[in-house]
């Protein structure tokens, strides 16, 4: 049955791919036919800022209920958020390129975006500092919470900046407004559902094998521990002095 | 009668005050770094006369230096020092947080003003409306202070922890960023004054965000007793033995 879902997503997204190339070419752009990658960027960008108010979310449910389950969930919404963050910056960056000559234009749209980037960033870099799996699971959760009240100011608000508008390449209210022709609203919409989807999957396998990868580090454990011994976390490093060791 | 919460703020408080008035590391630190990343700038500068929007862009850097160090270490030393434990004896951890929070408040208070003393001299613009740039200055050293407090919380028993704090610190800074050189352009006589209210009163309701939500983050975060690996391990973990 799993295997006849998956089948069944990977020819909709050959159908969806094949669909994007077939819409005809934007003619408003400089480079016509490369206006396509639109039907990757969004949705990333989209996707990207859905995993960042999950792994709030996730964090907080850590945080106030610690459970493996809710730190399994905000590990993976970090993870892929993180990679849906890196290929919304790359499609920009070419898009960027083509449309305006630069690769890197002072877009406040792509400052900001890169700021969400580094939030992502931050999150890897604390979840790679604790040795402890439980301090870095709630202290990762915490920046996670901490993050989102900028990271709202950052994809939602400041995009829509007067100011920024005026000095941004970006349109701001295109999609919101329906600016778009058939052809692109639907390759857009539907982008965005199959992109969701995949990224759902993905999500749910990788709080799967994270579960399981958890369950057997502690198996361990589970064989050894009595219940009324020492606690096996070591609080502190103790110094030897040279004439112990003799 | 002061509740147990409110006299373990102010001890703290307190604390971190005799400490600098016996050794004035902070303040000095703080200062020397804001006046050097001030004099960078003028050096690279040169005689080039900045426009509004780049002047308020290089005074908020210069707050920005000036607290990237001197707010950290008032967290961050306490592990280091081996003292964070019986700090955490005191009194509820939320109110040890808050203490030390208003002490990096009020030292970056302290030098948000002198370093904006030093700037309003040293920088070839007219200061066309005071009242913005002198309610803009001590706010951005309170907003900085109050991010940096929450981030250095979290990052206290982590490795690398000093640069961890600056570099998870930084990214939620930007707003701040943004928000300080739209009120200091106004004071520079670019933009309207309304636009440089809106600017100060986001930056004054975004600064005391951390202040509300830093004190739980720290009662769960530094809350030893209730590390649930402290527990028998199927407690923690989904697992049933």
């Amino acid at each position: 049955m799993k295997s006849a879902w998956f089948a069944v997503l990977g020819i909709a997204m050959g159908l969806m791919l094949i669909g994007t190339m077939l819409v005809p070419d934007a003619q408003l752009f400089r480079d016509p036919t490369m206006a396509r990658i639109m039907f990757t960027h969004v949705p990333c960008a989209m996707i990207c800022s859905g995993f960042l108010i999950a792994s709030a979310w996730h964090g907080f449910k850590v945080l106030k209920n610690y459970n493996d389950t809710s730190a399994t969930k905000l590990h993976a919404a970090v993870e892929l958020g993180s990679l849906f963050a890196a290929l919304t910056m790359v499609t920009g960056i070419l898009f960027s390129k083509i449309m305006w000559g630069e690769y890197w234009h002072g877009d406040p749209r792509q400052v900001s975006f890169l700021i969400v980037l580094f939030i992502y960033g931050g999150l890897l870099a604390l979840r790679a500092a604790f040795p402890d799996p439980i301090r870095r699971d709630r202290n990762t959760a915490s920046y996670a919470l901490a993050a989102i009240l900028p990271s709202i100011f950052l994809t939602f608000v400041y995009p829509r900046l007067k100011a920024v508008q005026q000095q941004s390449f970006h349109p701001s209210n295109t999609i919101v407004e329906g600016q778009m022709d058939i052809f692109y609203s639907v390759g857009l919409y539907g982008s965005l559902v199959l992109i969701a989807i995949i990224a759902i999957v993905v999500f749910k396998l990788r709080v799967r094998t994270e579960l399981l990868a958890r369950k057997l580090e502690n198996h361990g454990n589970l064989e050894t521990h009595s219940g009324d011994s020492a606690s096996p976390r070591m609080v502190r490093p103790v110094a030897v002095s040279p004439e112990h060791l003799d | 009668m002061p509740s147990p919460f409110n006299r373990a703020w102010r001890a703290c408080l307190r604390k971190e005050w005799r400490s600098e008035i016996r050794n004035p590391h902070g303040l000095y630190l703080s200062f020397l770094f804001g006046a050097m990343a001030m004099a960078s700038i003028m050096f690279v500068t040169g005689t080039q006369r900045p426009t509004a929007e780049m002047a308020g862009g290089l005074f908020t850097i210069v707050i920005l230096f000036s607290a990237l160090q001197a707010v950290p270490r008032l967290f961050l030393a306490e592990e280091e020092q081996g003292t964070f434990d019986l700090v955490r004896q005191w009194g509820s951890l939320d109110a040890l947080w808050l203490g030390k929070a208003l002490f990096a408040g009020l030292q970056q208070l302290i030098t948000a003003l002198v370093l904006g003393v030093l700037f309003a001299g040293i920088i070839p613009l007219p200061i066309v409306s005071p009242i913005h740039f002198w309610i803009t200055i001590p706010l951005l050293g309170l907003a900085v202070a109050n991010v940096l407090s929450l981030t250095s919380s979290i990052v206290i028993t982590a490795q690398n922890r000093w640069i961890l704090s600056t570099v998870i610190a930084l990214p939620l800074l930007f707003p701040f960023i943004f928000l300080g050189i739209s009120a200091l352009r106004v004071s520079f006589g670019i933009g309207s004054l309304e636009g440089g209210w809106q600017a100060i009163v986001a930056l004054l309701m975004y600064g005391i965000a951390p202040l509300a939500i830093g004190p739980n983050l720290a009662r769960t975060l530094w809350n030893e007793r209730k590390d649930p690996s402290q527990n028998p391990i199927g407690q923690h973990n989904e697992v049933k033995p």
